[in-house]
């Protein structure tokens, strides 16, 4: 899907990567993020390049873009200031700012936050893209978890392709080119006693599936994974999930998936991972 | 995805015919879901197949170069996909397509289309071409043992070549680079 498609349908837990090549930037799509929080009653923070640009640009906007700017819903903060430490990208302290953050975020009465973080510039060139990665796959057990939707901006030519092919491939959705065009993305939730897996997993954003399946295995007790609405995965990818299943041990593991997928599971090794089980369903 | 022609419903049996990235993979599935079914393909063996085309397009972009092309199209009562990449060719040992272990990371592909398709696999150190095959003939069984009485025992006619017309292709040049013939690969 393209840009306004993805905005769209966007969901508390939306983990999306938004390559600035082929789309406009942080700025253009600035308003009707805006709008997705406005209509969900979240809090909406940019974390901008260049932020008194930004802010003039949203003052030109409709009331109710201005009025949430006033009125607090919507800050825009500088991405320097939040992405940057002499020159390297603060990975512990960011992860550890989304709980607090969304503490806050309840208390001032909003659902959920909206976050918009443009690392496009070109000051941003001399953090390692290893680390943006390391953040990025680690973010998504926080998405999957808290309410909040991360929409992150790169250029993809800041990397070589192969960092940018990493980069990409921890986000569960990337944004694809035109509005019509389709692209592989999944949504992970935690639910009460493990995580819910919707949409295609493939070598696009396999590495983000390994991520949120580390909710599944810190699980205590029995753990479920639902993976009902899960449409399509890769063999890799259930192998992934195979092996965060062994990696439980004797804690027990229930997949429940579709019949197709479980008979894939079955394949993969399935019946020789001690305590899973597999239930087929299919998504209602 | 590039390079699409009409939709299956407009096209027919025409072949498909197209190019992929590694962010392409889901038009992929979308056109050859779709393409089977129109083309008669019983529902129970459509997973199986888009998967098959999945795993190989997918090692295309992991080892072949990072993307590929594929044809799809019906021959008598089959439904065949080639994929071809530009990469350096499938290791020897890659290509005994028992399942890895759980641990390891890859090497699924090839035995995953194994079990829904018939494979045959032509490669050399200037690229791949992987065609697989599957019966539009419900009698069949899932992993479609097609009639074709010209393969021998090693899967193909001795010095034949994947890229070569035979019934039910489209005549006209798809404009798909042919790769050098290779020596055809038991399946």
């Amino acid at each position: 899907m393209g840009v306004s498609t993805a905005l769209d349908q966007l969901q508390l837990g939306d983990h999306v990567c938004l390559p600035v090549d082929r789309h406009a930037g942080q700025q253009a799509i600035a308003s009707a993020y805006v709008d997705v929080g406005l209509r969900g009653g979240h809090k909406v923070v940019f974390f901008a390049d260049d932020p008194a640009a930004l802010r003039r640009h949203l003052h030109t906007q409709r009331p109710s873009t201005r009025r949430a700017l006033d009125n607090g819903q919507v800050e825009v903060h500088s991405a320097a200031d939040k992405y940057l430490v002499d020159g390297a990208l603060p990975v512990e302290r960011l992860l550890a700012d989304v709980e607090p953050t969304l503490e806050a975020v309840h208390r001032e009465g909003y659902r959920g936050l909206l976050l918009s973080g443009d690392l496009s510039g070109t000051r941003f060139r001399s953090i390692d893209g290893d680390a943006l990665t390391h953040y990025e796959t680690r973010f998504n057990e926080h998405a999957a978890t808290h309410d909040i939707i991360g929409l992150c901006h790169y250029d993809p030519c800041a990397f070589t392709p192969q960092t940018w092919r990493r980069l990409a491939a921890a986000h569960p959705q990337t944004v694809a080119e035109r509005d019509g065009d389709q692209a592989t993305g999944f949504r992970c939730r935690r639910t009460p006693r493990g995580i819910r897996i919707t949409g295609e997993v493939d070598v696009a954003n396999r590495a983000a599936l390994t991520a949120v399946l580390e909710i599944a295995i810190g699980v205590t007790g029995e753990c479920q994974v639902d993976a009902s609405g899960l449409a399509f995965a890769d063999g890799s990818s259930l192998a992934c999930l195979l092996r965060a299943a062994a990696v439980r041990g004797e804690r027990p593991t229930t997949i429940t998936c579709n019949r197709h997928i479980a008979e894939m599971l079955e394949m993969l090794g399935a019946p020789t991972v001690p305590a899973l089980r597999v239930l087929v369903a299919e998504y209602a | 995805m590039t390079d699409h022609p009409d939709s299956p419903e407009s096209a027919g049996s025409r072949p498909l015919t197209a190019t992929f990235g590694r962010d392409g993979l889901a038009a992929v599935r979308r056109s050859v879901s779709a393409y089977a079914r129109h083309n008669g393909l019983r529902e129970e063996a459509v997973d199986g197949f888009v998967l098959a085309v999945n795993e190989i397009a997918s090692n295309a972009i992991a080892h072949g170069g990072g993307g590929g092309s594929l044809r799809l199209w019906v021959d008598g009562r089959s439904l065949r996909c080639r994929v071809s990449d530009h990469g350096p060719g499938v290791p020897t040992d890659r290509l005994d397509c028992g399942l890895p272990p759980l641990s390891a990371s890859c090497g699924r592909g090839l035995w995953l289309a194994h079990q829904f398709c018939q494979v045959e696999i032509q490669t050399t150190g200037s690229g791949t071409t992987i065609e697989l095959t599957i019966s539009l003939n419900s009698a069949d069984c899932p992993c479609g043992v097609t009639t074709r009485p010209t393969l021998g025992p090693s899967g193909a006619s001795p010095g034949a070549s994947l890229d070569a017309p035979r019934d039910g292709d489209d005549p006209v040049d798809d404009g798909l680079d042919q790769l050098p013939t290779g020596q055809p690969v038991s399946t």
